[in-house]
């Protein structure tokens, strides 16, 4: 509904000769929130989480970072391990991700403590990466998989060319196998700057329902043009931390392939 | 007490006190006509000259009856903008009297004021407080855009109802919604009464007897819908000759043709509308804007016929359509589909019978060809309703109302097509339901200063197969599926909603009215939390979705001033609701089964004072009306469960309207708009996340669009009639001073600035002019 909305107000908009002007808006500076980005996965084999503060919205600020919390990891059936802290609020830990497993992460840091739990999902494999044209004529990927019967399975689609990370929201591919259980499925990316000769390294990422509904949540209000045809009012996703933060424990299992674009 | 004390008490407080003496009664009706045409005339005023006080009002149409003992009387005949009647009669015997009112000649319009007002302090003695009656003449004084008067519009300048903004016709009363209004054309219900651009709504002055926006207090008969109802009237066709009426403008052009079918008989109307704003789009230069196409088209149809002196049946319909594309990218295409039968029964001097068949069908489809995907979504929305209502003349303190609606809902909420070579077809479950409601209710008059209308309505709706139920834990995890077979009962739910209205005289220019009622939606249109678009998904009540429930109270201090004049009205009201829909974050409900799972369900209130100061005679007429208001939803989901501002909460909110009778042939009118803006909900913060920068939430709703406000002026010059052809010129300019009222705020990345974003606000319509030429003959 989000996109036929958006149509729907673009094209009424364009054709009732609408001005557009850039007014300014009064944002009231909400209390700061601590965010927590953690994402354990099977590719890098490491554990990786970075604590910051919010800054106000419609400012350019940099967060403050904070570097004295005690960070661990529990995967289930261990004991917890300690992740020292790095550098620009990163905690991170070089460390053996396993397929179907839960893990457990808790944070200390100025008084507060926090924990989340994430399970960490079983691989789909790439069976191959197609290279393609839309009915526009522009070049697009197409990252064939056989989607796993008799489950629910919930995917993301992240990307680089020629190295440098494909990672704004607009390229953030999200999708599920709700309607194709167990069928053969290509989803597909699309960016201008597919040409040829260009290295592209795609990672298909599994991950749990919860995981998908967050990333979801945080797709449809991180689009800044979203707000105005959003079905729901927008909120903040729901996250598996425990207490008042922001952000998510990730765990994803992924499968790479690259391909270059000839 | 004996259940047989009980049932006498009640049968003596509905049927009134009997008369002591012996002495035989008898009862005069008939018809109420217009003489020009054959129209029924509605809610003219008959009373009995020697009896003060004593009286009936036609109903909708046109009948009266009125039960008197034996002997000579004066009966008087009263209606706005027709010459008074007077009839001596000798009742001893039942008597059936037809009367004809015709409208006084122009010249004697002014010779005869007396004789033409009707009774003006009509106002002061209806018992329905929370109604704005809608009378076309009016309509068609005031300026609206395209100089093409609209009833919808005239509506949303009354106090309590407030205009959902620019695009859109929709609006909202005393605190609901857009989906709790129940809008009927000739009972049928209309569930998209807009057109695109939202200027024009679905209904044609030109082919409307009138309407009646009730806010609070609905009679008995009316149900299924929380806020509001909106009965609007077609015209049953001229009975008498061919006529006609009709409009040319710059955006859109109407006419409308009726005359007799056999004179006094039967007759026929035919209406229609078509606008070409989209051909001005082919006009510019720019290929973003030549490529694009939007235009509507409607069509009205009535006929009525009388079988006799007892029968009268009635046939009308409506279909139209617009639509949007936006060039080879995005299609939008929405329109509504009615059909009414309806026939009229004298059954006896004191039983009127109404029964009407009534078909109505929402459809909009969705054309999107974005990148390779050809697709096409249609949704639809498809009701059968019986209705039977019974007008019981007991005596002329009580006129009782019972019946029952049934009506067969069946909602399509998407079929997807595709055009490409897979060719594959996705359907969500269609939903059915059974609709049904009795209802009964006594209009009573006690004494001169005390008239009541209370009433109770049982109304129940049972969700059925083919299809679905489906089970949730309180995660919104699906537990269970249950199948059902067509026409099997799936789950009911169910209401009882008492009514009340009153109003009592407090002294020859004063009155008290009191109003509660409890009112049940079974039907439920999950609109979008920020803007309106013709994308409308209703849900029905099921297993999972309770049925909302709105309690209402009113009191209103209504006065004429100066000779009826003026009149002055306040009314507090208080609303408490229950069972409130809202979605849970990210809550996807298009083409989506589950949709029940992404809903939340909490309760709300709405309170205000609405004041109305009214101008009725003289060069200079018009009205102010003022709303102070606040309107509440809470949901445990939502905010910690604490209650937050609904999007429709609007604080103030004020219409000037004024009409300036320059000569008898010049008139100046403007009115002027200001109400708060809508509750918004925008981030205190953000954070970046994955790479992402991701903005935070504090609060629902706690920001505010900005004030809306807006003029509009229009000029109207009444050429000289020329036999019985009538006309007239209007220009108006709508939005006077060019306000950017606010359509939508939204974000994006500032370019010169990246890393940072700035606030990006849309608006529509500034100085939109219009010439229209106007006639009728």
């Amino acid at each position: 509904m989000r996109k036929q909305s958006f149509l729907f107000i673009m094209a009424f908009a364009l054709i009732a000769s609408a001005c557009e002007k850039i007014i300014d808006l009064e944002v009231k500076e909400g209390d700061k929130r601590y965010i927590l980005d953690a994402e354990l996965n099977t590719m890098d084999d490491s554990i990786s989480i970075i604590l910051s503060e919010s800054v106000p919205y419609l400012s350019d600020d940099t967060p403050t970072y904070v570097e004295n919390a005690t960070v661990e990891l529990t995967p289930e059936g261990n004991s917890a391990i300690l992740v020292p802290y790095e550098s620009n609020g990163r905690y991170a830990l070089p460390l053996e991700a396993l397929e179907d497993q839960d893990y457990k992460l808790s944070v200390d840091f100025n008084d507060i403590s926090v924990e989340a739990n994430s399970h960490l999902t079983k691989k789909t494999n790439i069976n191959e990466l197609l290279i393609d044209e839309n009915i526009e004529g522009d070049l697009i990927i197409r990252t064939a998989l056989s989607d796993p019967a008799g489950e629910d399975n919930y995917y993301r689609i992240r990307y680089s060319i020629d190295g440098q990370k494909m990672d704004e929201v607009e390229n953030l591919v999200l999708f599920s196998d709700n309607n194709n259980d167990g069928e053969e499925l290509t989803p597909r990316i699309l960016n201008e700057l597919f040409e040829s000769g260009k290295k592209v390294d795609v990672e298909l990422m599994t991950m749990s329902k919860s995981q998908y509904e967050y990333y979801q949540g945080m797709l449809s209000i991180s689009d800044p043009s979203a707000f105005s045809y959003s079905v729901s009012a927008p909120a903040n996703p729901v996250s598996n931390w425990s207490g008042d933060v922001l952000g998510y424990f990730s765990t994803y299992a992924i499968d790479t392939m690259s391909v270059v674009i000839p | 007490m004996h259940k047989g004390q009980i049932l006498l008490l009640l049968a003596f407080f509905i049927l009134g006190p009997l008369p002591l003496s012996a002495q035989e009664k008898f009862t005069l009706s008939g018809q109420i006509t217009d003489a020009a045409n054959g129209e029924d005339l509605p809610f003219v005023n008959v009373v009995v000259k020697e009896l003060p006080g004593v009286g009936t009002i036609s109903n909708v149409y046109g009948f009266y009856s009125l039960t008197l003992a034996a002997g000579t009387y004066t009966i008087e005949y009263r209606s706005i903008g027709y010459e008074n009647i007077s009839k001596q009669i000798q009742l001893d015997s039942a008597l059936t009297m037809d009367i004809e009112m015709a409208v006084p000649e122009q010249g004697e319009v002014l010779k005869k004021v007396t004789v033409t007002a009707q009774k003006k302090d009509e106002n002061l003695t209806r018992t329905d407080g929370s109604v704005t009656k809608i009378n076309i003449k009016d309509v068609k004084k005031l300026p609206t855009f395209g100089g093409e008067p609209d009833i919808m519009k005239v509506a949303q300048l009354s106090p309590g109802v407030k205009t959902a903004g620019d695009g859109n016709s929709g609006f909202y009363v005393r605190g609901g919604g857009l989906g709790q209004n129940l809008v009927l054309l000739d009972e049928a219900p209309v569930y998209n009464p807009s057109h695109v651009l939202g200027f024009y709504s679905v209904f044609n002055s030109d082919v409307l007897k009138g309407a009646e926006l009730y806010k609070g207090g609905m009679p008995a008969e009316y149900g299924g819908r929380t806020a509001s109802v909106m009965d609007v009237r077609m015209k049953d066709g001229n009975l008498k000759e061919w006529s006609g009426a009709g409009g040319v403008g710059l955006i859109a052009s109407r006419l409308a043709l009726e005359g007799p079918i056999k004179k006094d008989k039967g007759s026929i109307l035919l209406s229609g509308r078509t606008s070409y704003v989209g051909t001005y789009l082919k006009l510019s230069d720019n290929e973003t804007i030549n490529r694009n196409k939007l235009y509507f088209y409607y069509l009205n149809f009535k006929a009525n016929f009388k079988l006799g002196k007892k029968d009268k049946i009635y046939l009308s319909g409506y279909t139209g359509r617009d639509v949007l594309r936006f060039d080879d990218l995005f299609g939008l295409d929405w329109g509504n589909t009615t059909a009414t039968f309806r026939w009229n029964h004298v059954m006896s001097k004191k039983l009127f019978s109404n029964t009407s068949v009534i078909y109505n069908d929402y459809t909009y489809n969705i054309l999107v060809n974005f990148l390779e995907d050809n697709l096409k979504i249609t949704s639809s929305i498809r009701d059968f309703n019986l209705k039977q209502q019974f007008s019981l003349y007991a005596n002329n303190n009580n006129t009782l109302k019972f019946g029952f609606d049934v009506a067969h809902h069946s909602l399509s909420p998407g079929v997807v097509s595709s055009e490409n070579e897979d060719g594959n077809v996705v359907e969500t479950d269609k939903n059915y339901g059974l609709e049904s409601a009795v209802y009964l209710s006594n209009e009573q008059k006690i004494g001169k200063k005390i008239r009541l209308n209370y009433g109770v309505r049982f109304s129940m709706l049972n969700r059925l197969g083919e299809g679905n139920e489906y089970m949730y834990d309180e995660a919104g995890n699906l537990t269970g599926t249950t199948f059902y077979e067509s026409g099997e009962i799936m789950n009911t739910n169910y209401g009882i909603e008492p009514r009340l209205s009153s109003s009592f005289l407090l002294s020859k220019n004063t009155s008290l009215k009191l109003n509660y009622n409890r009112n049940f939606q079974y039907l439920h249109l999950l609109t979008s939390s920020t803007t309106s678009t013709p994308i409308d998904v209703w849900v029905m009540s099921s297993n999972n979705i309770k049925p909302q429930i709105a309690d209402q109270v009113s009191l209103g201090y209504y006065q004429n001033l100066k000779d009826n004049k003026y009149e002055f009205s306040t009314e507090v009201y208080y609303k408490g609701m229950q069972n409130v829909i809202d979605y849970k974050t990210g809550a996807n409900v298009f083409l989506n089964d589950f949709v029940e799972a992404e809903l939340v369900y909490g309760t709300g209130q709405s309170y205000g004072v609405e004041l109305l100061f009214k101008k009725k005679v003289g060069k200079f007429t018009g009205w102010i009306g003022y709303t102070l208001s606040r309107t509440e939803h809470k949901f445990d989901a939502i905010d910690n469960g604490n209650p937050f501002p609904a999007r429709q909460d609007r604080t103030h909110d004020l219409s000037i309207v004024a009409i300036y009778k320059i000569t008898d042939r010049l008139s100046l009118s403007g009115n002027f708009v200001y109400y708060t803006g809508d509750a918004v909900t925008f981030p205190s913060g953000q954070y970046t996340l994955d790479g992402i920068t991701v903005p935070y939430y504090t609060e629902r709703n706690g920001y505010r669009m900005p004030d809306y406000h807006r003029l509009d002026l229009g000029l109207t010059w009444d050429f000289k009639k020329r036999k019985k052809f009538e006309s007239s010129l209007n220009v108006s300019l709508y939005n006077v001073y060019g306000r950017q009222n606010a359509y939508t705020i939204s974000f994006r990345e500032n370019e010169a600035d990246p890393g940072s974003y700035e606030a990006v606000q849309i608006s529509l319509f500034r100085w939109v002019p219009s010439v229209t030429y106007n006639f009728n003959f």
